[in-house]
This record gives C-alpha cells, structure tokens and sequence, in this order.
C-alpha cells in the first residue's frame, strides 16, 4: 500500500468512511511507517481541533431581528394573494363583473369587445330561434324575444346607465325612467320588452353609434336580422315618447323620443352591436311596457293585464281594458305596430303565448309621429358626444 | 434535528410553526454564516437573509431532501455570493504574510493548534474548501449532505475536503514551525 493512498485512507478514515477492514489496514501501514503516523497524527489533531471549534451565537436573535420584514413580506403576499384570486374572477358577463367598479376601467375595453361579440351571437339565436324569456334567469344567457333591440348588452349595461344618466342630465328632458331602466335592463332584462323609445328615430343619422339608429345599415352589422331591425323602424319616431310619467319637461313631442335614444351606450370597437336600449318602465320592478309610440301602456297588475291610453302630453293615462291572466306572467311586449301586444304567460309549466291588440280607434287620436324627426334630428347631436 | 411536522404545519401556512422553525436553525444558520464569512456584520446580513429566504421559500422545500441541508444550502449559496461580491480571492502567495508575526510562538504539534490560529487558517482556504470545512466539521454534514448542500459530485466533496485539511495542516505546520518565507 502506497503512503499516497494511506493518507487517502487517513482523511476518510476521519471522516468516518472506512470499513474496520479498511482501517485496520491502514493502520498496519502506519505502524510501519513512520513519515505516514506524523501525517496521521496532524490530521487527526487538526480534525479535532476542528471538530472543537467554539460555537458562535448571533449578538441578538436573528428571526426577531426580521420579524418586520417578515410581515411586510404577508402583507404584500396577502395583496398578490388578492389581486391573483380577483384575476381569476374574470367572468365578463356576470352581473358582479359588471359591477365591479374595481376593475371596471381596465377591463371595460376587453369586455365590451368580449360582449360584443356574445351580443352578436346571442342575437342571432334569438333571431331564429325566438326563445321564450325566462324569469330570473342570467341575463346574459337570453334576449328578449324577436325585438333584438331590447335587449340591453349586458356588459355595457353599467355603461348604458351612466349614458342615461348624463343624457338625463344633458338633455333636461326630465325623463324619470331611463336611468332606472338602464339598471334593470341590466339585472332583469327579460322584464322589459324595453321598446325602443320613439328615439328609434330613424331618420337621425347622428346617433351613429347607436344600434338602434336603424338607419344607418353600418351600425348593426354583425346583428344579421333585418326582422327586428324593421322593427324599429315603423314606430313613429316623432310619437312623444313613451314617458308615462307626467312631470317630463318636454313640451314637445317630438324631442321625448331623441333623449331616449341618445340613452344608448356603445364606446366599444364594435360599436354598433349594442343594443342598450332604455326600458321606458315608471317604476323599477314595476312589470309595464310602453309602446314605442308612447301612446299605450300595458301593465300587469296582479291577475290581470291592464292596458292603458296615453295622452298626447303623457299627464294622464286612460284604462282602456284588462285582460285576466291565465297562469304566471312570463313576458310581453308590443309590437311594432305599436298596436299590437304580444305576451306569454305560463300554465301548469307550459308557455302560452297571448296576443292583445289595441283598437284602431284610438290609434287614430294620437299626433302623428311624423313631425318629430326635424327635432330629434337637431337633439341628437348634440346629445351623442356627451356620451362617448 | 428539527421535528417533521413543525416542517409540516409551516409549509401547510402555520405562521407560529414556521416562526418557531426558524428560532431552531437561526443558530445553525449563523454559525455556517460566521466561519464562511468569518465577519460578524456580514454573517448577521447573510443570516437574516438566509433565514427570509427560508420563510417565503418553505412552500417549495420537498422531504426528500433533508431539511438541514435545504437550510444550509440556502445560507451557504447566500454566503458565497457575499463572499464573492465583498472579498477578492485571496491567492495561496498571498497569505504566507500574514502568519510571520507568529513566528515566535512555540508550539508543540501534539498539543494542538490554538482555535484562532485554525479560524484564520480557514479563512485563507479558498471558498469551497472553506465551505466544506464548515458544513463537515460545524455542521458535521456527511459527504453525501455537503454535496446536497453545494450541488457537487461526491468525489468532487471529498477531494474538496481533503485538500483542505492538506492545506489547513500545511498552514498550521508552518505556523508550528514559525513560519515560513514564501
């Protein structure tokens, strides 16, 4: 056995890695050889020295000494923790995404785009397929019927509200519903036929930006349905307005229907396939649809359907008749015509849909629609801007 | 030797396990920290570090690892790159000088080396040697931990080791012998 390799044998033999076969070797070799036991004896005396090396303690404790740190370092862990969980809450079209203010100026772009899109599809499905309204179902999940208009987008609803609000503001036109409407359009959309206010103007080609401005083919063209589009367009845009509340400043006819219009939002890249429309509605969770003429009402009252007469200058408003109610009030809305109520009511879980038609007699009363467009034609403008 | 299941309750979010974890190796934490660094002010530093280090990262500690060499791991890379940032190497020529005041000191080679005498010589080792040194004979890590702990071979550990006695015994020989001129 070469010394090289004894003393091999000597350092691991100190750290404890030699076998008793091993270390009686080495020590023979060392027995015999005197320059190797005064290698072996320094390194042994080394290795214990070290091995007696004295212990040394922190002047002060070390883990109270980082105790601040510590916590700074849970409490930004805490708001990452926050930030991750509200990151993945991301569900554009729930009704708490939109109403999380939070998050409300950096995801609006993404989830208008996002709504719009959906909007776009679920049009279309209505379109074909007319589904039936399902109460206290996600709004997002249906349309209103045929009149795809309606049907506000939901993720732009909180914008469609403050749109109605600033229109409310702007205009003066003391509309007492479109700000509440806009909220409910948002939280129960399938209450609200929400006809499209005389607003539908067609002939303001100002509201450019607004689906409703059925003129303007540019507008809506992802919403593939000339149907409701056509819908829009009969009702009289000049007719009043549909504010069944008296205590509208307006005076004139006409200029009731363009604040309405203006109420709707739509700032998105694809501006033109929201379809917020303002529920002319008195009363949040009042169930009334006003035609888009404003010149009827029709209001469920407990077991019955009451339709009701609008004056010209919309102070009163006359009970023409009710209809009793066969089973659950499902929804309603009027038809274009603004003559024509169509309404579905449930029955032993099985849909009915009913249809209640005005007289012609009374139609013929009201002011005619095609005064208005002049004036709403010169609100509008300047109307739109406040909103963008 | 830290109980597995304070390692447990602190990587399950016990904040009072994790705490009390850390007070039982902050003394183990320090000590590899002071004869790596072989400076108070910078031990306590690296230290503090390693032991913050241990508190965020505890979530990703595996048993499969021992737990000593997990933390010894953390202190001694946090020990390294001080090492490297705030000392220049210091070359073998180097530190023949700082032994001639020892020169007339008499010492008997059976009788042992005084423990200063041994700390300085450590701190002459270059960085690896040194850091073996401390994990083996402060830590008393087996070859297979210090390898753990510094990511080497084993045979790479315990070459480490030995040239580093060899070294450590060839400084303490000349200071024995009271010095001698490089």
């Amino acid at each position: 056995m070469k010394c090289a390799e004894v003393i091999e044998w000597m350092h691991r033999y100190l750290d404890h890695d030699l076998s008793h076969e091993e270390i009686t070797e080495m020590y023979r070799h060392i027995d015999a050889c005197p320059s190797c036991a005064d290698v072996f004896d320094r390194l042994t005396t080394l290795s214990r020295q070290l091995e007696q090396l004295p212990d040394v303690k922190a002047p002060f404790s070390l883990v109270d000494s980082i105790m601040p740190q510590l916590d700074e370092l849970d409490r930004q862990r805490l708001e990452a923790g926050k930030k991750d969980a509200a990151g993945d809450v991301v569900v554009p079209f729930t009704r708490s995404a939109s109403q999380d203010k939070r998050r409300k100026g950096s995801a609006l772009a993404r989830r208008t785009g996002i709504g719009a899109a959906a909007a776009a599809i679920i049009l279309g499905i209505a379109i074909f397929n007319m589904p039936e309204q399902m109460p206290g179902a996600q709004v997002e999940t249906m349309l209103s019927q045929d009149s795809a208009s309606s049907k506000a987008d939901n993720s732009s609803a909180e914008r469609s509200m403050e749109a109605s609000n600033a229109d409310m503001a702007d205009s003066g036109a003391a509309q007492n519903t479109p700000a509440s409407a806009a909220g409910m359009n948002e939280d129960t959309a399938d209450m609200y036929s929400s006809a499209v206010a005389g607003g539908a103007d067609t002939s303001s080609q100002n509201s450019g930006d607004m689906n409703s401005d059925v003129a303007s083919e540019s507008t809506a063209p992802r919403i593939s349905k000339k149907e409701s589009v056509s819908s829009l367009v009969t009702p009289s845009a000049s007719s009043p307005g549909q504010r069944k509340l008296g205590d509208s400043g307006q005076e004139q006819p006409g200029s009731a229907g363009a604040a309405t219009a203006t109420a709707s939002p739509v700032q998105s890249p694809e501006k033109d396939v929201y379809m917020t429309l303002i529920a002319p509605t008195t009363e949040p969770g009042a169930l009334s649809w006003t035609s888009a003429d404003g010149r009827h009402m029709a209001v469920v009252e407990g077991e019955k359907l009451a339709i009701y007469n609008i004056s010209a200058n919309k102070a009163d408003k006359a009970l023409l008749t009710t209809v009793p109610l066969e089973g659950k009030w499902v929804s309603g809305e009027w038809l274009a015509d603004n003559l024509q109520f169509n309404y579905v009511t449930q029955k032993d879980g099985i849909e009915v849909k009913n249809v209640f038609t005005i007289p012609q007699v009374d139609t013929s009363s009201t002011p005619l629609p095609s005064g208005s467009p002049a004036a709403t034609g010169s609100d509008t403008p300047s109307e739109t801007p406040s909103i963008k | 030797m830290v109980e597995q299941g304070l390692i447990r309750a602190a990587q399950a979010g016990d904040r009072d396990a994790l705490i009390t974890l850390l007070r039982e190796i902050e003394g183990h934490v320090y000590k590899t920290a002071f004869y790596i660094l072989h400076n108070e002010q910078d031990a306590l530093d690296a230290s503090q570090e390693a032991l913050i280090r241990v508190y965020t990262k505890i979530g990703s500690y595996e048993e499969k690892a021992q737990f000593k060499t997990w933390v010894q791991r953390i202190v001694t890379n946090i020990c390294i790159d001080k090492f490297r940032r705030t000392k220049p190497t210091i070359s073998m020529d180097e530190h023949e000088m700082v032994f001639q005041d020892k020169q007339d000191v008499e010492r008997e080679v059976m009788s042992g080396y005084l423990a200063q005498d041994i700390r300085e010589a450590i701190d002459q080792l270059p960085e690896h040697h040194r850091t073996v040194i401390v994990l083996r004979y402060l830590q008393d890590l087996s070859y297979n931990e210090i390898a753990d702990c510094l990511d080497l071979p084993l045979n790479t550990v315990k070459s480490y080791l030995f040239r580093a006695r060899q070294q450590l015994q060839n400084r303490l020989q000349e200071y024995q012998k009271g010095g001698v001129s490089g």
